[in-house]
């Protein structure tokens, strides 16, 4: 098993499209970096124009942590792409490439195989999530230091400085499984698909109508609400609370999960018994 | 003889009661003047504060910083990290309430936690002035303002309560001073760090509430030029 | 000594949404054998060579690789199996050596580089060893398909149309290489092809399939053998060529449409009488082509 794995990993390291999630967020990243370190001062006052009646602001609150905070509410739509480009390309690129007529007649099963490749997508989007944690606090900090977060929701929430890593590092955790359920959507499409488009661009669109369907108040959409697995991707955000709702995030979590698990399920389920005609 | 009588008795009355007033005037005159003589003691000092912010829709953690002060109201506060310092009062000191044209007006005599304390009236005579009234509880004493109420026009009304330690020193400054105020809250604007998934969720909270920053102070190190430097380097 | 069946194929079936693609193939292919696999485009071939590779599960029938169900021992059959199936597609974005490594280690093996090389070898791609397969031409892909076919140093080769594309001299190449394969590698082989020359140098067994169903099963040499034959005999005086040979009591012999030839189906040890018995009645013969029956029925096919 560890050696399919190792093989699949080194099938999607070999290619360029892996990189270019990488390439992306190694670019985007430091650019809203430094955007905010010129332009992030206005940004602050203006978000905080009501509490500036009342009190006098000591200190500075532009630093590496908020910007990374804000690259993770921000890039919350965009990586998903970057996922999907290499986990919906797992199985259909195969398809597409004719190589599962080499692959599909070695000496292993579709379970295993299916499975190594499942893993390899997850273990690249940790890969992905850790580049993107890595390069937003690191280079965030050596530009703008380190200091208290402000983080605007109904209620103004200041975390001390020495309070703040860790609700970052939980918040890519959390995040990693969001974008493991993004993974394991597209693997499931791309079970289904003999070119890789169709699986991309089908997550992508599942992904933006659940998010504006979960955006838009109105009754018949608060009844879906609860059923859009987009609805429980945001909850990282949970951790820059006081008191933080670990219910709260748990559930969240277990929805992902289960989410998960079910992608799986399916993308097994039709894997298994396909015919294999590319 | 009748209606004289009642004349008389109308004129002592109307005497006595300008004699009271003028009394009273001078009263609270007198009073404010103890209150500034005793702080114009003190002209510099350093202290550690402690800051904490209880506004409904604001949450952060209490500061530990350090505070400078000096005369006629200049004030810098240091905390690691960010902190929110009341807009008004920080640099509160009686010599800078006091020092345009303005009429005090003695009220009377009140108990106000646990000592008895003298209630002045402070009105700005100039219009332009912010102030509408403020009201002063002080402790004749010590010589030290237990409270203070003021109206404005612009931001509502805003009170100080000063807590002093029991044990009465040459520099009488509180070691703790709540701060309540009115604070409005805007609709936020989401901006930067904006929270999409809620903004579908009713806000909960009132739109006018009213906000408390309780400072506590210690290790007051009181003219011993510890806060020169720090306004040295500001004024350069 | 009994023949070892390596492959037996029992009844099978395949349809896809109402298409009946495969419909009742039975064969057996015994070890050493070079079987040829026949067919027009079309016929069921590949639909065959899929299920057998497990990539196509029958709708019914039954499949045994060395009298193994494949159904039931999938992988332990398929680590005896090399096969290209249809075009030769690897991973274009490694090199052909990574991409036997990465397959032999598929197929349970642990490649060594003198072993990669060897193959490559075998196949005339040792000098291109490092290049990436999408750079390849057709001609070496197939070369590269038939290696990763071979790395794992199968007891089974299937080659689904190795030679299709290729140019005079690579097939050559590979009808050598299969040669080699069955002579001196003593390997099973599982050829199919739409041309029956191709079959007939190569394969000593064979099965003509078409529409699904086995036409002809057997001996390549017996079926391409048999006595009856047709041929078209090209002579200068085409009246008098027809009157020789029904003088012969061959009443078959009729004109070609065209006008100066004579087709006739006579069996093989005919042809020499004839052809004497045309020039002794003083007729020239230009041309004689002959076609075996199979031949011309698979043409027909085709």
């Amino acid at each position: 098993m560890f050696s399919l794995i190792r093989i699949e990993l080194y099938k999607i390291f070999s290619r360029i499209r892996t990189f270019i999630g990488f390439i992306a967020i190694g670019l985007l990243v430091p650019l809203i970096q430094v955007a905010l370190f010129i332009d992030g001062e206005t940004y602050i006052e203006f978000s905080l124009q009501n509490l500036k009646e009342a009190f006098d602001f000591q200190g500075n609150l532009l630093n590496g942590y908020l910007a990374c905070y804000i690259i993770l509410a921000t890039l919350y739509v965009h990586i998903p792409f970057l996922i999907t480009l290499v986990t919906g390309d797992l199985l259909a690129g195969e398809a597409a490439g004719g190589t599962f007529r080499v692959l599909l007649t070695r000496p292993v099963s579709r379970t295993k195989l299916l499975f190594a490749k499942f893993i390899s997508g997850l273990i690249y989007t940790a890969a992905l999530i850790f580049w993107m944690a890595l390069i937003s606090l690191l280079l965030g900090i050596a530009i703008m230091g380190t200091g208290d977060l402000i983080v605007i929701k109904n209620t103004v929430y200041i975390f001390a400085e020495d309070d703040v890593l860790w609700r970052l590092l939980a918040a890519f955790g959390f995040g990693l499984i969001a974008m493991w359920c993004v993974a394991s959507l597209s693997f499931m499409f791309s079970s289904f698909a003999d070119n890789s488009i169709g699986p991309i661009i089908l997550t992508m669109t599942v992904i933006i109508s659940f998010i504006v369907i979960s955006a838009i108040d109105l009754s018949l959409f608060r009844v879906v609400k609860p059923f859009l697995f987009t609805n429980y991707m945001g909850s990282w955000k949970l951790f820059f609370e006081t008191p933080v709702n670990y219910d709260k995030i748990l559930m969240s979590a277990g929805a992902l999960i289960a989410h998960i698990i079910l992608f799986f399920g399916i993308a097994w389920y039709n894997f298994k018994k396909k015919d294999i005609l590319t | 003889m009748k209606k004289h009588f009642r004349f008389s008795i109308l004129l002592v009355l109307a005497i006595l009661t300008f004699k009271a007033s003028v009394a009273q005037e001078k009263n609270a005159a007198l009073i404010l003047e103890g209150v500034k003589k005793k702080f114009a003691l003190v002209n510099e000092y350093e202290a550690s504060v402690k800051i904490k912010v209880d506004v409904n829709f604001v949450k952060i953690p209490e500061k530990s910083g350090k505070i400078w002060y000096m005369q006629p109201g200049k004030v810098v506060v240091k905390t690691p990290g960010f902190s929110l310092l009341p807009k008004r009062g920080m640099n509160f000191t009686p010599n800078q309430l006091f020092s345009g044209d303005y009429t005090a007006l003695y009220a009377r005599e009140e108990q106000y936690a646990g000592v008895t304390t003298q209630v002045i009236k402070v009105i700005p005579n100039s219009d332009a002035d912010d102030i509408i009234l403020s009201t002063l509880w002080i402790d004749t004493q010590r010589n030290v303002i237990r409270k203070l109420e003021t109206t404005t026009k612009s931001e509502g009304t805003f009170s100080m309560q000063f807590r002093f330690p029991a044990e009465i020193k040459t520099y009488d400054l509180p070691d703790q001073i709540l701060f309540n105020f009115d604070i409005r809250k805007n609709e936020l604007p989401l901006g930067l760090t904006g929270d999409f998934e809620n903004q579908g969720n009713k806000d909960k909270t009132p739109k006018n509430s009213r906000g408390t920053v309780t400072i506590t102070y210690l290790n007051y190190l009181v003219n011993q030029g510890k806060a020169i430097p720090v306004f040295q380097k500001k004024s350069k | 000594m009994e023949k070892q069946p390596v492959i037996e194929i029992r009844d099978l079936y395949k349809s896809y949404k109402g298409f009946d693609a495969v419909k009742g193939i039975n064969l057996t292919v015994y070890k050493g054998d070079v079987f040829g696999f026949l067919g027009p485009n079309g016929a069921g071939k590949s639909t065959t060579i899929r299920m057998m590779m497990s990539l196509i599960k029958p709708t019914s029938g039954e499949i045994r690789i060395f009298g193994k169900l494949l159904s039931e021992e999938r992988e332990s059959i398929l680590r005896k199996i090399g096969a290209i199936v249809e075009k030769p597609d690897l991973y274009g974005f490694m090199s052909a050596y990574d991409n036997l490594r990465l397959l032999g280690k598929m197929s349970g093996i642990q490649p060594t580089h003198a072993g990669i090389m060897d193959v490559l070898e075998l196949v005339g791609l040792k000098d291109r060893a490092k290049s990436k397969v999408k750079t390849f031409s057709h001609g070496m892909k197939q070369r590269v398909g038939l290696a990763q076919a071979l790395i794992h140093d199968p007891e089974l080769i299937i080659l689904d149309e190795p030679t299709t594309g290729l140019d005079p001299q690579g097939m050559v190449e590979i009808r050598d290489l299969i040669l080699k394969l069955s002579k001196e590698y003593h390997k099973t082989i599982l050829l199919s092809s739409h041309i029956l020359n191709e079959v007939e140098l190569v394969a000593n067994r064979m099965v003509i399939i078409n529409k699904g169903k086995v036409a002809i099963e057997g001996d390549v040499k017996e079926l391409l053998n048999r006595d009856e034959m047709k041929v078209t005999i090209e002579v200068s005086d085409i009246t008098k060529g027809v009157e020789v040979i029904k003088n012969r009591g061959l009443s078959n012999a009729m004109r070609d449409t065209a006008g100066n030839k004579i087709i006739l189906h006579i069996s093989q040890n005919e042809m020499a009488g004839i052809n004497r018995a045309l020039i002794e009645g003083g007729v020239d013969v230009v041309s004689v082509v002959p076609l075996r029956t199979l031949e011309e029925y698979f043409l027909n096919l085709t």
